[in-house]
């Protein structure tokens, strides 16, 4: 059933995915002749794929408020209501990586990504969206969708210094509190270990945090009075 | 059997609350749910359906715990909202794509069937459909899942008297097969007259009362006479008295003692809107819930 959830949210903005589409192709091909070639492509087709679709999807919702309403009358579960937000999200991010590697093929100088590198995406994604989802839920899309640009943009900023190895760093720099400096540790951790422990650090990292931020918003909107 | 049990139903806003709400939808029977703009219906009925969570209170549906069997109960019930329920940039095939997988005897025999009957094409967008091929669409959903329980929210309201009429025909034909419940809500109350069994009546989040409408309509009587005949003991068995310079018209529970008080008074039958605006204002005293939402003011019921 999340699976017809979805198919809504793509129909409701199916006129930007040519331009999402487009956008995801071409950006990654116009910086093969930058010295921002390779992950920084990806990152931002991540970011402002995924962004895009939030934005766009959180409008309509916020366009049709009765809707909502209809859906949750029907046998769909709030539960599941949520649920396909953050599915829709990860979709994309999906997408945006089979895109780049397909790109990347057809054109070498792109340069691959590296399981690392996507692992990497895939946690700044659950970072940004384990944040800003709660909020969406909690405040209403109206409220948040400016925070949600700060957000996005500004973790997605982060991105590059952390592919050219500053983040540590710049977070030890920063390490004056013990919660600063205990993520620092953990990313410390996870970059020091492994290859293949390092992915799987990332990856448990990353739905560690979707776990909390999708319980969280499941318990906002179950307690939310629909339209 | 009850198909709809509402026990003791609180929910309270800013400005508005729902006090001790309680009601019963029989099992093979319509019942209107009436009330003036405001009154409740919308909120009860949203409560009904898990989109507003009540403060207190206990709802059940086919003897069920609402809130408990929740997937179980929706998917044997058929919804209806007033204007503003759709993605109306989605075609109508489209939006029955995203309902239909939720409901478990979702029929596409029927969807159609009930599209052919509206005349409806699947391909239009929502956006060009006018208010009552929305509301036909609407319908044509709620009743293509082999919905027991119809809850509908003022369904009827700014539709021309033709497409009311072929609403409550659909009503009587849903009816037909037995075993199955109407709540349908509105201030609309000449589509009552014609379709509903039992009446229930909500004014300012309390119900006010809940009776057959047979016996409601044979316990009403509208009354007219001259106003110089209005006189000390004669006004109080009125409920509701407007006078003019030709007259007055008054509603009143005791026909007969009028009757012999007023001989020659005009008295005839009422209409459910009648019944509404006598009872206006007169809810029926009831514990109330929440807090701080206690009214002083002493209501009185005839």
């Amino acid at each position: 059933m999340i699976k017809s959830l979805v198919k809504k949210d793509l129909l409701l903005i199916r006129r930007y995915i040519w331009l999402l589409l487009a956008f995801d192709i071409v950006i990654p091909v116009s910086f093969s002749n930058t010295p921002y070639v390779g992950p920084l492509g990806f990152f931002i087709i991540t970011s402002v794929t995924s962004y895009i679709i939030l934005i766009t999807s959180g409008t309509k919702e916020m366009q049709y408020p009765k809707a909502a309403s209809l859906l949750c009358a029907a046998p769909y579960s709030r539960r599941q209501m949520v649920l396909s937000k953050y599915v829709i999200v990860f979709a994309a991010y999906v997408f945006c990586c089979l895109v780049f590697e397909a790109e990347s093929l057809i054109w070498p100088r792109i340069g691959g990504l590296s399981v690392r590198q996507a692992a990497q995406g895939f946690l700044i994604l659950a970072l940004v969206v384990g944040i800003s989802m709660p909020l969406q839920f909690r405040y209403g899309f109206e409220k948040i969708r400016y925070l949600m640009f700060v957000v996005y943009f500004v973790s997605y900023c982060v991105l590059p210094m952390a592919a050219r190895g500053e983040l540590g760093a710049a977070i030890e720099k920063a390490a004056r509190l013990p919660f600063v400096r205990f993520i620092a540790e953990t990313a410390g951790r996870i970059a020091g270990a492994g290859p293949v422990a390092a992915v799987l650090g990332i990856l448990v990292l990353s739905f560690l945090i979707l776990t909390v931020s999708v319980t969280l918003s499941m318990r906002i909107y179950d307690r939310l009075d629909l339209a | 059997m009850d198909v709809l049990q509402v026990q003791g139903l609180c929910k309270s806003y800013d400005k508005f609350a729902l006090r001790d709400v309680t009601f019963s939808v029989p099992e093979g029977c319509i019942a209107g749910f009436i009330g003036a703009n405001g009154a409740g219906k919308t909120t009860t009925l949203r409560s009904v359906l898990g989109l507003a969570r009540p403060s207190a209170g206990r709802i059940r549906l086919f003897g069920m715990d609402a809130e408990k069997n929740e997937k179980e109960i929706k998917d044997r019930i058929g919804v209806v909202f007033d204007d503003g329920q759709f993605y109306t940039e989605l075609t109508l095939k489209e939006m029955k794509n995203v309902l239909s997988p939720a409901y478990s005897s979702w029929s596409e025999q029927d969807f159609s069937r009930w599209m052919d009957r509206f005349e409806l094409s699947q391909r239009q967008k929502i956006s060009s459909l006018s208010r009552g091929m929305r509301m036909k669409f609407a319908l044509a959903l709620a009743l293509s899942h082999k919905a027991e329980f119809l809850l509908m929210d003022e369904p009827t309201s700014g539709l021309d008297p033709q497409i009311r009429n072929e609403f409550l025909d659909v009503l009587a034909g849903y009816m037909e097969h037995g075993g199955r419940g109407v709540l349908f809500s509105t201030h609309i109350t000449s589509d009552l007259d014609k379709v509903a069994d039992t009446l229930i009546m909500i004014d300012r989040g309390r119900i006010v009362f809940q009776e057959d409408k047979d016996v409601l309509m044979e316990s009403y009587r509208s009354v007219r006479g001259d106003t110089a005949a209005l006189n000390e003991e004669i006004r109080p068995l009125f409920m509701k008295i407007t006078e003019g310079s030709f007259g007055f018209t008054g509603i009143t529970k005791e026909a007969e003692r009028v009757r012999r008080l007023m001989p020659g008074a005009l008295i005839e039958k009422v209409s459910v809107e009648d019944i509404m605006l006598a009872n206006l204002g007169k809810e029926a005293p009831q514990p109330v819930c929440g807090h701080g939402q206690e009214e002083k003011e002493e209501t009185i019921y005839d």
